[in-house]
């Protein structure tokens, strides 16, 4: 999938450059993006690492456990093969209330960790994780704090907007689950 | 960060330190060794993040995407988005910073508590960049068949925009 977007969009690139004369631009983006990528990496690198070490401790002393025996109705529900294992179980309803409370690049251990468990319980799993991966491109969260970090910005009543977002992102996530599993039916 | 987000961030904190503290030095090599495997992560995933943010700077530095939005705001105008929403709907799914910045710009310019700026912001918070998130989770455990993924996420964000506008007209219309 990102070999083929990479190839189409560098394409599309090259050509839009020279038709409107964006080549110089276009080039300084090579450099300054290889460089953001890097920046971005080292300075979520702090968060990333300080989570999965609490991940881990929260696991040896069995707090994820409990959290995946609450969540289990749900995420039995969204990812059937869940089921199959204790493990996957856990790991999936620790990713899903992490990232739910919106706290950014501190929710890609618990992620990652999710998909791993996932796609090693055979195909039915790997189906699950690919949901897992395409409902994460369109989070349910409580409180998007980048987002709301620039609107309280420039205005006073910053947060009209969350009932508003969580209609729209919870509906968008049924929709899409609805999706995952219509496409998986098409599929096999 | 505040409200709920820093009182879960608090929590995990406080019980990770409790642990530590009742169950002493097994607990904190395990704290040490976790932090350290996130390090062997952030090496796994920094090659996607190359690829992910280069190819995604250069469509936007290329005007590919300005010209995709030129093209569809009039078609979306119908369906009730401003024109000045539309390049946040396209820049959205392929660069988180990107449609931050534009979003700045949106409420620099015509005020944040406007319909347009609203609508906005209800796109960019009930999705994430897509592009990226996709690669991220796909890379860090080397599934390199994606299947369906990428036209799903397309559909599901194609669906939110939908949703926002409906939304945004029952809430602020």
């Amino acid at each position: 999938m990102l070999g083929r977007f990479f190839a189409v969009s560098v394409a599309v690139s090259a050509i839009s450059a020279c038709i409107f004369g964006n080549t110089n631009e276009v080039a300084n983006a090579v450099f300054a993006g290889s460089a953001e990528a890097v920046t971005l990496a080292v300075s979520m690198t702090g968060i990333v690492c300080l989570w999965s070490g609490a991940l881990r401790v929260l696991d040896k002393c069995g707090v994820t456990s409990v959290i995946g025996r609450v969540l289990s109705p749900v995420v039995e529900l969204i990812f059937p093969s869940a089921r199959q294992s204790e493990e996957a179980r856990e790991a999936v309803s620790c990713a899903a209330a992490v990232s739910f409370l919106g706290v950014g690049n501190a929710s890609i251990p618990s992620g990652v960790r999710a998909m791993k468990s996932l796609s090693s319980l055979g195909r039915s799993g790997e189906r699950d994780a690919v949901a897992l991966a395409v409902l994460s491109s369109a989070p349910v969260q409580l409180f998007p704090s980048t987002l709301m970090a620039i609107r309280s910005a420039y205005t006073a009543n910053a947060y009209d907007v969350l009932p508003a977002i969580w209609c729209c992102s919870v509906t968008t996530t049924v929709f899409g689950i609805l999706l995952c599993r219509i496409c998986a039916r098409v599929s096999e | 960060m505040t409200a709920v987000g820093g009182y879960a961030v608090l929590a995990v904190m406080a019980a990770v330190s409790l642990a530590v503290l009742l169950s002493g030095d097994g607990m904190f090599s395990e704290l040490i060794s976790g932090v350290r495997s996130g390090i062997s992560l952030i090496f796994r995933l920094l090659p996607t993040f190359i690829i992910v943010i280069v190819s995604t700077r250069m469509l936007l530095a290329s005007g590919a995407v300005d010209v995709f939005s030129r093209a569809f705001s009039a078609l979306f105008k119908h369906f009730g988005i401003p024109g000045e929403v539309t390049p946040i709907i396209f820049v959205r799914p392929i660069s988180s910073s990107g449609a931050f910045s534009l979003l700045s710009a949106l409420y620099e310019n015509s005020g944040a508590d406007g319909f347009s700026a609203r609508l906005a912001t209800v796109i960019v918070g009930s999705c994430d960049a897509m592009i990226f998130s996709l690669s991220l989770y796909f890379s860090s455990v080397g599934i390199k068949k994606t299947r369906y993924a990428l036209p799903c996420a397309f559909l599901m964000f194609g669906f939110c925009v939908a949703v926002s506008v409906i939304i945004c007209n029952m809430f602020f219309g």
